[in-house]
């Protein structure tokens, strides 16, 4: 059986307008287990410049975390809108990118998978919730992929149905 | 026609008679009618007309005939005089051999909109053209009403969709800060608070869930009213039946004898119905959870102009007395301890209910059991989907949509 281990090097990015929100964010996140480093950003506008460099900055202060979270709701530029812009940008392209909203509209839901989101968390009134789904989300985006003890198991993929041929080797 | 075997004479007498019978019963109609007939010849000069086109130009009978039809016939398009080769009677002769036009004019005195219907034909081997002239003036006023109307209405539903999107966040915010920051002292705290400060938190938690779902009912409610409606039929059996398995599903601990009729049947929006079944059905298991030999029974029985669809149950029933409450959006509270977990389902049953014309009712006694019914009208009564309208000046307008 895989132990699934967060992986503490991963950096975390939280792009959160609401101070309590973060707070809130942050305190799940710790009680998930999480210890790796979280940078907050309370605006999409500086969220953007740090991610895509707008400043005529070197490449080595771009920042590049492996887990974005992105509040939906966001002042000036809008969550959605800094989602597309991270989308496009070649380096955080493939950066997964977890919704925070506490919209239940479906329409808000499925705009941002159009946008790109990977996941999303429905903010919950219920703190205990929005631990649960804290823990689920780290438990996948931030684990470490590790060998089983024992190496990898041999896989007998059986006798091919009719009509089909057998794997190669 | 008989044509006895008599001279030709009187074959010819015959025939002049039964022309002038048929032309006698013309006249009558053509006299009696509201819509102006004017027929003119290839040169487009009033050959005849009936008292309706005198009335609307103003003018002497006898004085019309052999007038141009274009001259005596005023129209006017937004305020600007039809005149010349523009002119529907010259254009009926020179361009077009049918047309379906509107215009404004002064008819009979007033200022009106008409619609004038007319065609190119050959009489006598002559070239001639007949207008049927309508009087529209009432029906193009409703038909601006309603289009402002129905602007208005949009305008409203787009500031109450903002209006929720808004108070859902803004109000789930500051709550989401009374509970998880209660759970964090609760939590961090634990050494420095008694039984009863963890206990104070607690309440606290629970009276910020409850704001919390409160909301969320509030925003059902409204999402009820904003939605699109999608007219089709429904197969309520079939719906009832996959329903009542979910809501079985997740009662497993009870055993309800289900009974659904076949072939209930309706038209309306099938995901507003299904809401509508879920509440009732959910609520009938609610109701019997507590009752042995438990039975809920859904089916339809004729009532007048249609059926009346009901979910029955032999649970616990409610008093009549307080029936009243239980459709009321927010009386919810009052009556958690007589209806727990009913909810704001019924509200928003009946408000889809409502949407499609219908009327929703329960009848109940404590402890023998409850019956809700409802009724969707057969016919679109105007509070469904938009009725088309016929055209005016050539557009096709939709009546509101409420």
């Amino acid at each position: 059986m895989n132990e699934l281990v967060i992986d503490a090097r991963k950096t975390i990015l939280l792009i959160e307008d609401n101070p309590d929100d973060v707070e809130l964010t942050l305190r799940a996140l710790r009680k998930t287990g999480i210890d790796n480093e979280v940078i907050v950003v309370r605006d999409g506008e500086a969220a953007l410049d740090l991610l895509c460099g707008s400043r005529a900055s070197a490449d080595a202060t771009r920042l590049v975390p492996e887990l974005i979270l992105l509040d939906l709701n966001l002042p000036r530029i809008e969550g959605p809108e800094v989602l597309r812009r991270i989308r496009e940008s070649a380096s955080t392209r493939y950066v997964p990118v977890v919704v925070l909203t506490s919209s239940t509209e479906d329409s808000d839901l499925r705009r941002a998978y159009e946008l790109g989101a990977n996941s999303y968390i429905q903010k919950p009134v219920d703190f205990s919730k929005f631990l649960e789904a804290a823990r689920a989300l780290s438990l996948y985006w931030l684990a470490l992929n590790v060998v089983p003890r024992g190496g990898m198991p041999q896989l007998d993929p059986g006798t091919p149905p009719d009509g089909h041929e057998a794997l190669p080797e | 026609m008989s044509v006895s075997a008599s001279s030709p004479r009187d074959a010819l007498t015959s025939l002049v008679d039964e022309l002038h019978a048929t032309l006698g019963r013309l006249a009558l109609a053509l006299g009696l009618a509201r819509d102006a007939f004017v027929w003119t010849d290839r040169h487009g000069s009033i050959v005849w007309c009936n008292a309706a086109f005198d009335r609307l130009v103003r003018a002497d009978h006898v004085a019309l005939l052999g007038e141009p039809l274009a001259d005596r016939l005023v129209l006017e398009r937004k305020g600007r005089a039809v005149t010349g080769g523009a002119h529907p009677a010259r254009r009926l002769l020179a361009e077009v051999d049918a047309l379906t036009e509107t215009y404004e004019m002064t008819a009979a005195g007033r200022p009106s909109v008409v619609e004038l219907v007319g065609c190119r034909g050959v009489i006598d081997d002559e070239p001639a053209s007949v207008i049927v002239i309508e009087d529209i003036t009432e029906r193009a006023r409703v038909q601006t009403e309603l289009q402002a109307l129905n602007a208005q209405l949009e305008a409203t539903n787009n500031e109450l969709e903002a209006f929720s999107y808004s108070v859902s966040h803004d109000l789930r915010t500051p709550l989401r800060a009374i509970d998880g920051f209660s759970q964090a002292l609760v939590e961090d705290y634990a050494d420095l608070l008694d039984d009863r400060g963890k206990k104070y938190l607690e309440r606290l938690r629970i009276a910020a869930q409850n704001m919390g779902r409160l909301i969320e009912d509030m925003l059902r409610l409204s999402r009820v009213t904003r939605a699109e409606f999608a007219w089709t039929d429904v197969d309520l059996s079939a719906l009832a039946g996959e329903i009542a398995s979910e809501v079985a599903a997740s009662a497993p601990n009870q055993d309800v004898e289900l009974a659904i009729a076949d072939d209930l049947a309706v038209r309306g929006d099938r995901s507003m119905l299904r809401q509508v079944l879920w509440n009732l059905i959910d609520n009938a298991w609610k109701f019997t959870s507590k009752t042995p030999h438990a039975r809920i029974e859904i089916g339809a029985r004729a009532d007048g102009e249609g059926s009346v669809f009901f979910v029955r149950d032999n649970g616990a029933g409610f008093d009549m007395g307080r029936a009243d409450k239980l459709f009321g959006a927010f009386q919810r509270l009052h009556t958690a301890e007589e209806f727990p977990g009913i909810g704001i389902g019924l509200a928003i049953a009946r408000r889809i209910v409502h949407r499609h014309g219908g009327r929703i009712w329960a009848e109940g006694e404590p402890g023998k059991g409850a019956t809700f019914s409802f009724t969707i009208p057969r016919t679109a009564s105007g509070l469904g989907p938009s009725a088309a309208t016929r055209s005016t000046g050539g557009h096709t307008r939709q009546a509101a949509t409420p």
